[in-house]
């Protein structure tokens, strides 16, 4: 699965570990989620949909 | 630092001096007990004298391994005792198992501290009665006790870190359990079905508990390796 985590961080101009602080994950898990290893919980998804304000269909895409 | 510069290197100079350091210690551990070893067992090494005393050779490969074990457990009990108060060990991801110096890390090596002492304690009776199953009776009760106590331990330890580590790491556990309990199943199977046609002689439980965490160990390393790209980065990795 596809996602936009890395933009949308880059764009708010925030570190990996401002982003995993503010989901209240470790640094690997952002660190896993942008680079494709790992496809988050769905409760994990809806947090970071909250947190940028954007649907999660926004923020992943599915690659099916 | 930008938030899309590009991660260091794995093969870092930092990376190449720590693990030469390493192999150079490990060079001069194995040499001393090597020549520790020729010196005490002058006709033959450890398996030699083992299969002199009557061990069959399962049981002695079964013995070396699980001492092989012991000692990583050991040296991990260490290495997470020394990362809950220092922030330099515990920030180094290739000692801590890509745990890393993050709050939910730091907050989990307690729990983890104790586990390892309580798994080396129940893994070194297990071997103490594999190695020497002709010990007094009387011995019995206390290695229970602490075999029980420290399974207990063991099992309070695993619990806290479930709720302790992130969803990421859950994950790599719940993988690298599943896998290698399979992997195992297998393995068993195949040896069940050999023993019972008399194809090979019996296998014992201690034999059988040393292959399953050799395995464990391997597919963790697998499934970690795979999941975090930066698990072998000594420090923090920079942003991807």
């Amino acid at each position: 699965m596809k996602n936009r985590l890395k933009v949308l961080r880059a764009e708010r101009d925030w570190s990996q570990s401002d982003l995993a602080d503010a989901l209240d994950v470790s640094r690997q898990t952002i660190n896993a989620l942008e680079t494709g290893k790992y496809d988050p919980s769905l409760p994990l998804a809806f947090k970071i949909a909250r947190l940028f304000a954007l649907p999660i269909e926004a923020i992943f895409e599915d690659t099916l | 630092m930008s938030a899309l510069e590009k991660p260091k290197a794995i093969f870092s100079p930092k990376w190449l001096v720590s693990v030469g350091a390493l192999a150079v210690c490990g060079g001069a551990f194995g040499y001393v007990t090597g020549d520790w070893f020729a010196e005490r067992f002058p006709h033959g090494g450890g398996f030699s004298y083992l299969a002199e005393q009557g061990y069959p050779p399962l049981t002695i490969i079964s013995l070396v391994l699980g001492g092989v074990l012991l000692f990583i457990y050991v040296c991990s009990a260490i290495v997470y005792g020394l990362a809950i108060v220092n922030k330099g060990i515990a920030s180094n991801r290739v000692l801590t198992g890509g745990l890393g110096g993050n709050p939910s890390s730091r907050k989990a090596y307690p729990y983890i501290f104790v586990f390892y002492i309580a798994y080396a304690a129940v893994f070194g009776i297990l071997t103490l009665y594999a190695a020497s199953p002709n010990l007094p009776t009387s011995f019995a009760w206390p290695m229970f006790l602490i075999g029980l106590v420290s399974s207990i331990a063991m099992a309070w330890s695993a619990t806290k870190l479930w709720f302790i580590l992130d969803e990421f790491f859950r994950t790599i556990w719940v993988e690298a359990c599943a896998l290698a309990s399979f992997i195992m199943l297998v393995i068993v199977l195949i040896v069940a079905s050999a023993v019972s046609v008399g194809l090979m002689p019996a296998v014992t439980l201690y034999s059988g508990l040393v292959l399953y965490q050799l395995i464990y160990l391997i597919t963790y390393g697998i499934v970690a390796g795979a999941r975090d790209p930066n698990m072998l980065e000594m420090g923090e990795p920079e942003d991807a």
